[in-house]
C-alpha cells in the first residue's frame, strides 16, 4: 500500500502482524493444506507435493503420471497446481518476520535488492534493464507479499505441519468427500427440481398480480435484455410452493431479532412535515355554500324512501347476505380475463408500498397500516390544482375535497405515532389552501367511529362503514338527501385477507385473523353502465352492475364498483337535478354506493385511468357537484398531483 | 447474471460443472468455461458481449505485439494503444455521462449527456487486461499466445463481474495446466457456499437496515431527514456491515468457483474491520483493488522516491481516482480523498503515535472514520449527505434516539451481533482451537458439512423473496 512507508524491522508490530497473520488463516485453504500434509504423510511422492524449486515449469512432469495414478494420488498434481501460484514464497517465508510490516511499497523503495527479491529474480529469469522495470518488479514483490498476507494458509502453516501430523487428520479425505457430496446433492437435486417440478402459476392472490409466465423470444427482446432477464425472473417467480417457501424463510429472519412490543415496521420511512400547520385561515378555511342553483333541495326524500321498507330490511339483509356468499365463489372461475386485467392496475400510492406498521402481532387484533408522510407544501400544489379546477368550472359547480386518512392516521401505536405526520394536519394543511373550494373534513367523524369496523386490518383501504359516515359528512354538506345504514341492505364476504399481507412481507398473522368485508346495498332504483377510459363506448365486456359478488381474495375491495378502470355511470330514481361527479382512487369506490340515494346522476372517474379531458366530461355530463374522494396518501404524492392536473383541460 | 440467484446457483453451476468436469483434457475444460463465461455475460449484456470479445482481441494483440518487439519503439506503442483504448472504452461507458452533466452544469450548456448504460463488470475486466498489458511490457509475464485462452482470463465468469481483480499473473500458469483434488472441490464449495450465505443472509438483510434508516436511494432517501442519530450511526454501521458481507461475499463465491475449477485466485479481503488503522483498514479491505492502484499508478507516478511532497501528491491522486473507480459520482470521489487525506495524516505523524497507544485506541479511530466513510459512500447525493452527517451529530434537530430506530435495533439486534461476529476471524480462530483435538477436529468437519448444507438451504429460501436482493456493483 502506498501509504505504508515503514522500514523493514522485526519488532513488536512485526508480531502482533503475525499472530494476526496466523489467526486470519483461512480455514477453506487449510483443509487444502492438511491434505497436502496428509499425503506426505503417506510418503508418496514427496518432491512434489513439497515444491522446493521455485522454477515452476521443471515441476510440470508430475502432469505427466496422472493417468497412472490410483485414486488417492489423484488429487496430488492438483496440489501441485495450486502450490504452483506461490512457489516462491516458502524460502520468502522464512523470513517472514522481517518483511511483514513491508509488505507495501517498500521495495520500491530500495535500491538494493533484497533476498526474496533475489529469489524471485530466479523466477522469473533476471533482466538487468532500466530502473522502471526493476521498481516494477519491486512492486509484484510488493504486491506478492501483500497477497501472502491474505492468503496465508498454504504458507503459514505448512512448515509447522512438518512437525507431526496427528493420525486421526487422515480422513480429512471422507470428510472432503461427505462435504462434496452433500453440497453436490443439494445443488443439482434441487437443479433438478426446479427443471422438472411443475412451475406455479397464474393469479398470486398475495400480491394481486399474475406470476411471471416464460418470455417469448423475439430479437428486439433479446437484445434489450428483456428476454433474458424475464427468464431469470421467471424461473424465481414460479418456484413450486413459493409462498411456502417464502413464510418458511420469513420464519428465520423473524429470529434475527427480539420483537417484544408487537410493533414492527417493515420498510423504509417517509420524510413527513410535522410542525403545526398555518393556522392563518379558520380551520376549513372557506365559507363557501353549496349552489344548489334553486333546485329544491329536498325533493329527493321520496325516492330515498322508494323500495325500502323499513320492516323488511333486517329480513331481507340477511336473506341476501346468504345469497351473496353462494354467489361469490361460483363467478370468479367464469371470468378469469377480468381478473387478469385487474392485476395491471398499480396499487394505492406510494407511500402505502413504502412502509408498513404492524400492531397487535401474534393477536386477532393484528393490524398492518400504511405509514403516512406528507409534506405540506405537496398538499398546497393538491389545494392549488383543486382551485385551478374551481376557477375552471365556476361558482355554478360546487367542488368539494375529501381527502380520506389512512387507518395509521387512527390506529398507530403510540410510541410510533410521532414519527409521521399528523393526518388531520394534514387535512388542515390542504384545508387552509383551497379557495372556493368545499372542504370535507370527515377526521373528527371517523376518530368518533374509530373504535366501530371502519378500517380493515389487513388491506389499506377503510371498510364501507368507514365510507358510510363520511358520505354522511358530506351529503350533510351537499344539502343532498342521505339514506340511513338502516335502510340498506347489509352484505358480507369473510375471510379477506387484503394487500397489506403481500406489502408487509407476508405476515402470516394477517392470513390468520384475516378480515370481513361489510358492504351495504342501495335499495333505491338505479341503473349503471360502465364506458371506457375516454367515455365513448360503453365497456359491454363486464356485467353492468355496481356489486361483483365475484370479487375475492386481496381484490374483494373491488366487489364495489369492480375495479377502478372504466367511467361508470350511475342514473337513479332521485329527481333532483344534482349531478355527481366522483374524481378518485380506490378509497373512492367504497363511497358510492352511499350516494346512490342522494344524486340523480353519478359519475365515478379514478383520475389515474381516464383519458378525457374533465372539463369535456364536465360539460357533457352536466355536472353540478364534483367531489374529489381519496386517501391522505394521493392528495400527499406529486405524481398524483400532476396525474389530477393533466386530465383538467 | 448475477451470483445470488436461484436461476445462477441451481441452473448455471449444476449445468456448467457437469461440463466441466466431463471434458478430459485441458483444452476441453477451457472450451467449456469459455462457452459458459460468454454465456454468463451475454445473460446481463447480450450487446456489450460482443464488444468484450473484441476488445479482448485488441488487447491480446497488443499484448502479441509488445512480445514480439521487445525494447524496440513498437511495444511502446503498442503498450501505448492498450492504455488509451483500455481507458477509452471505460471512460466512454463510464464516465462520459458525468463528465458531460458536468460540463453542463459548469459552463451552462447543454451538449447532450449520453445516455450508455454501463456494461456489467466493464471496470474489473478493463483494469484486468490492463494489468496484463503493462505486465507484458515490463517483461514480467510471458505472452499468451492463443486468444481463447486470453479471452477467458478476460471473461471468467467467476471474476467477471464483482472482481476480485485478477492479474493474468496470477493464473497465467492454471490457465495452461491445471488440475483440480478433491479437496480443492471441497474447499471450493464450501467457499462458494459461504460466499452465497454472506451475501445473501446477511448483507441483504442489512440492507433492509440500511433502507429503514435511511429510505430508499430511489427515492432519495426520504428517511435521512429525520433520522435520529443513534439511527443514523446504525444504519452507517449496517452499511458498513452490508458492503463488507456483500463485496467479500462475492470474491468467496469468485474464489470458492475458481477452486472447484482449478485456479487459484488470490484473496481479496482480509477481515478489514479488524484494522487499527485506516492504513491497516486499505491493507484489507479490496485488496486487489487497492494493490492494483498502487503497482500501476502509485509507483509509477515515482511512489515515495521523489520526496515527500510528491508522495503526498501521488497518494491524494491514487485516491482519488480508487474512489472515482468505484461510481462516476461525486460521493465516490469525495470518498476517496476522504481517506487520502486520512491515510496522509496517518502517514505524516499519526500512525506512529497510533502504534504507542493500546490496540483498541487505534481499532476504535479506524472503525469509526471507516463507518464514517461508509456514509460519503452510501449517498450519492451530496444533499442527503449532508443531512446524514447532520443527523449524526444531532444537527437536524432530530432527536439522539427514536422509536422507530430502537425498533429496527431490537428487531435486528441477534443478526447485528452476528455480523459483527462474523466480520471478525473469529471462525478461523474457533477452528483452529478445535481441531487441535480429535474430537474437536470430528466435530469441526462435520460441522463445516452441516453448515454449507444449512447455510445452502437457508440462503436459497431467502433467495425465493428476490425483492430485497441488491446488485450493490451495477455502478462499478
Amino acid at each position: 500500500m502506498p501509504e505504508n512507508n515503514k522500514k523493514p524491522q522485526p519488532g513488536p508490530n512485526t508480531q502482533i502482524f503475525n499472530a494476526m497473520n496466523e489467526d486470519c488463516v483461512e480455514m477453506l485453504d487449510r483443509h487444502h493444506a492438511e491434505e497436502v500434509k496428509a499425503a506426505q504423510a503417506r510418503k508418496r511422492r514427496r518432491p512434489q507435493a513439497m515444491p522446493k524449486d521455485p522454477q515452476r515449469p521443471a515441476e510440470r512432469p508430475a502432469n505427466a503420471q496422472r493417468p497412472a495414478e490410483r485414486p488417492a494420488n489423484a488429487q496430488r498434481p492438483a496440489e501441485r497446481s495450486a502450490n504452483a501460484q506461490r512457489p516462491a514464497e516458502r524460502p520468502a517465508n522464512a523470513q517472514r518476520p522481517a518483511e511483514r510490516p513491508a509488505n507495501a511499497q517498500r521495495p520500491a523503495e530500495r535500491p538494493a535488492p533484497r533476498r526474496d527479491d533475489a529469489k524471485k529474480t530466479v523466477q522469473r529469469k533476471a533482466r538487468p534493464e532500466a530502473a522502471v522495470q526493476r521498481s516494477a518488479r519491486r512492486a509484484e514483490d510488493a504486491q506478492k507479499s501483500a497477497q501472502r498476507r491474505t492468503a496465508p494458509a498454504g504458507a503459514a502453516v505448512r512448515p509447522r505441519r512438518k512437525k507431526k501430523q496427528p493420525k486421526y487428520k487422515r480422513y480429512q479425505r471422507v470428510f472432503n468427500l461427505i462435504n462434496i457430496a452433500a453440497c453436490l446433492l443439494l445443488l443439482f437435486g434441487i437443479g433438478l427440481l426446479l427443471v422438472i417440478g411443475k412451475r406455479a402459476s397464474g393469479f398470486l392472490q398475495s400480491e394481486n398480480r399474475n406470476l411471471a409466465e416464460f418470455p417469448t423470444f423475439s430479437l428486439s427482446s433479446y437484445f434489450s435484455g428483456d428476454y433474458t432477464s424475464d427468464i431469470t425472473y421467471y424461473y424465481t417467480d414460479t418456484i413450486p410452493n413459493r409462498e411456502g417457501l417464502r413464510n418458511l424463510a420469513n420464519k428465520f429472519t423473524d429470529h434475527f431479532g427480539l420483537h417484544k412490543d408487537d410493533v414492527e415496521i417493515i420498510g423504509s420511512p417517509v420524510q413527513a412535515d410535522k410542525g403545526a400547520v398555518e393556522s392563518s385561515k379558520p380551520e376549513g378555511g372557506n365559507a363557501v355554500t353549496v349552489y344548489t342553483g334553486g333546485r329544491e333541495e329536498t325533493t329527493t326524500s321520496a325516492a330515498v324512501t322508494t323500495g325500502s321498507d323499513a320492516a323488511a330490511v333486517s329480513d331481507s339483509a340477511v336473506s341476501s347476505d346468504a345469497a351473496v356468499t353462494e354467489t361469490e365463489t361460483q363467478p370468479a372461475e367464469t371470468e378469469p380475463v377480468q381478473t387478469k386485467k385487474r392485476t395491471e392496475i398499480p396499487d394505492e400510492g406510494e407511500v402505502v408500498n413504502q412502509s408498513v406498521i404492524v400492531s397487535g402481532k401474534g393477536t386477532p387484533e393484528v393490524r398492518a397500516m400504511p405509514m403516512f408522510g406528507g409534506i405540506y407544501d405537496v398538499g398546497k400544489q393538491y389545494a392549488g390544482v383543486l382551485n385551478e379546477y374551481k376557477a375552471m368550472v365556476g361558482d355554478k359547480v360546487n367542488v368539494y375535497n375529501m381527502s380520506v386518512p389512512l387507518s395509521s392516521a387512527f390506529y398507530c401505536p403510540k410510541n410510533l405515532a410521532a414519527n409521521y405526520s399528523d393526518q388531520h394536519d394534514c387535512i388542515i394543511n390542504i384545508a387552509n389552501s383551497l379557495d372556493k373550494v368545499i372542504n370535507i373534513d370527515v377526521f373528527p367523524t371517523l376518530q368518533e367511529h374509530s373504535d366501530e369496523y371502519i378500517f380493515f386490518r389487513t388491506d389499506h383501504h377503510w371498510e364501507p362503514l368507514g365510507a358510510y359516515y363520511a358520505a354522511q359528512e358530506f351529503c350533510k354538506t351537499a344539502a343532498v338527501p342521505f339514506v340511513e345504514l338502516k335502510d340498506m341492505e347489509e352484505c358480507t364476504k369473510e375471510n379477506f385477507t387484503g394487500s397489506m399481507y403481500g406489502y408487509s412481507g407476508y405476515l402470516e398473522d394477517l392470513k390468520t385473523w384475516p378480515d370481513t368485508f361489510y358492504y351495504y346495498k342501495p335499495k333505491n332504483e338505479y341503473t349503471i353502465q360502465y364506458y371506457d377510459e375516454t367515455f365513448t363506448t360503453p365497456d359491454t365486456s363486464r356485467e353492468q352492475t355496481l356489486f361483483y359478488s365475484w370479487a375475492d381474495g386481496v381484490n374483494t375491495y373491488s366487489t364495489i364498483l369492480g375495479g377502478d378502470l372504466d367511467i361508470a355511470e350511475i342514473k337513479t330514481d332521485v329527481h333532483n337535478g344534482r349531478t355527481l361527479v366522483v374524481i378518485k382512487n380506490s378509497y373512492g369506490n367504497a363511497l358510492i354506493p352511499f350516494f346512490v340515494g342522494s344524486f340523480e346522476k353519478i359519475y365515478v372517474v379514478d383520475f389515474r385511468y381516464v383519458e378525457i379531458t374533465m372539463k369535456d366530461f364536465f360539460q357533457r355530463v352536466g355536472a353540478t357537484d364534483v367531489l374529489f374522494g381519496m386517501a391522505m396518501s394521493s392528495c400527499y404524492t406529486p405524481g398524483h398531483i400532476d396525474a389530477i392536473r393533466e386530465i383538467m383541460q | 447474471m448475477v451470483f445470488a440467484d436461484l436461476f445462477f446457483i441451481y441452473l448455471f453451476i449444476p449445468l456448467c460443472l457437469l461440463c466441466y468436469f466431463l471434458a478430459k483434457s485441458i483444452n476441453a475444460k477451457n472450451a467449456v468455461l469459455l462457452i459458459f463465461s460468454l454465456i454468463f455475460y451475454a445473460w446481463g449484456e447480450p450487446v456489450w458481449v460482443v464488444m468484450l470479445i473484441g476488445y479482448a482481441y485488441l488487447n491480446y494483440k497488443c499484448g502479441l505485439l509488445i512480445g514480439r518487439s521487445r525494447n524496440k519503439p513498437a511495444a511502446k506503442h503498442a503498450l501505448l494503444l492498450a492504455v488509451i483504448v483500455d481507458l477509452g472504452v471505460l471512460g466512454v461507458f463510464k464516465y462520459s455521462g458525468f463528465f458531460v452533466e458536468n460540463l453542463n452544469a459548469l459552463l451552462h450548456i447543454s451538449i447532450p449527456v449520453p445516455q450508455i448504460r454501463l456494461p456489467i463488470g466493464i471496470s474489473f475486466y478493463t483494469f484486468q487486461t490492463l494489468s496484463y498489458t503493462i505486465d507484458c511490457y515490463r517483461n514480467k509475464v510471458k505472452v499468451q499466445k492463443s486468444y481463447s485462452r486470453f479471452l477467458l482470463y478476460v471473461s471468467m465468469f467467476p471474476q467477471l463481474v464483482a472482481g476480485p481483480i485478477v492479474r493474468y499473473s496470477t493464473i497465467a500458469e492454471e490457465i495452461n495446466h491445471r488440475s483440480v483434488s478433491q479437496a480443492d472441490i471441497a474447499a471450493g464449495l464450501t467457499r462458494m457456499i459461504r460466499g452465497i450465505g454472506k451475501k445473501v443472509i446477511i448483507a441483504n438483510s442489512m440492507g433492509t437496515i440500511v433502507t429503514g434508516c435511511f429510505g430508499a436511494a430511489d427515492q432519495g432517501y426520504p428517511g435521512v431527514k429525520t433520522v435520529s442519530a443513534l439511527g443514523a450511526f446504525l444504519g452507517a454501521t449496517a452499511v458498513a456491515l452490508q458492503y463488507y458481507f456483500d463485496f467479500s461475499g462475492y470474491s468467496d463465491i469468485a474464489i470458492g468457483l475458481g477452486r472447484i475449477f482449478g485456479f487459484h485466485f488470490d484473496e481479496n479481503f482480509d477481515y478489514p474491520y479488524i484494522c487499527k488503522s485506516i492504513t491497516d483498514f486499505w491493507r484489507r479491505w479490496h485488496i486487489s483493488l487497492s494493490s492494483w492502484f498502487r503497482d500501476y499508478v502509485y509507483i509509477p507516478l515515482g511512489g515515495n522516491r521523489k520526496g515527500l511532497k510528491r508522495q503526498c501528491i501521488n497518494i491524494m491522486i491514487v485516491w482519488a481516482l480508487t474512489g472515482f473507480w468505484h461510481g462516476a459520482s461525486w460521493n465516490f470521489m469525495l470518498w476517496g480523498v476522504y481517506f487520502g487525506v486520512l491515510l496522509l495524516i496517518e502517514k505524516l505523524f499519526l500512525l506512529k503515535r497510533l502504534e504507542k497507544l493500546p490496540f483498541w485506541v487505534g481499532h476504535i479511530y479506524a472503525l469509526f472514520l471507516v463507518i464514517i466513510g461508509w456514509g460519503i459512500f452510501h449517498f450519492d447525493d451530496l444533499g442527503a449527505l449532508g443531512k446524514f452527517f447532520g443527523a449524526l451529530f444531532c444537527l437536524n434537530g432530530n432527536p439522539f434516539s427514536s422509536a422507530i430506530t430502537r425498533n429496527i435495533l431490537s428487531s435486528n439486534i441477534f443478526l447485528l451481533i452476528a455480523a459483527v461476529l462474523f466480520s471478525f476471524p473469529i471462525v478461523p480462530a474457533i477452528r483452529k482451537k478445535m481441531i487441535k483435538t480429535e474430537k474437536g477436529y470430528y466435530l469441526a468437519n462435520s460441522l463445516t458439512i452441516v453448515l454449507n448444507v444449512a447455510i445452502l438451504i437457508v440462503s436459497s429460501l431467502m433467495l425465493v423473496n428476490n425483492t430485497n436482493n441488491p446488485f450493490l456493483y451495477f455502478r462499478f
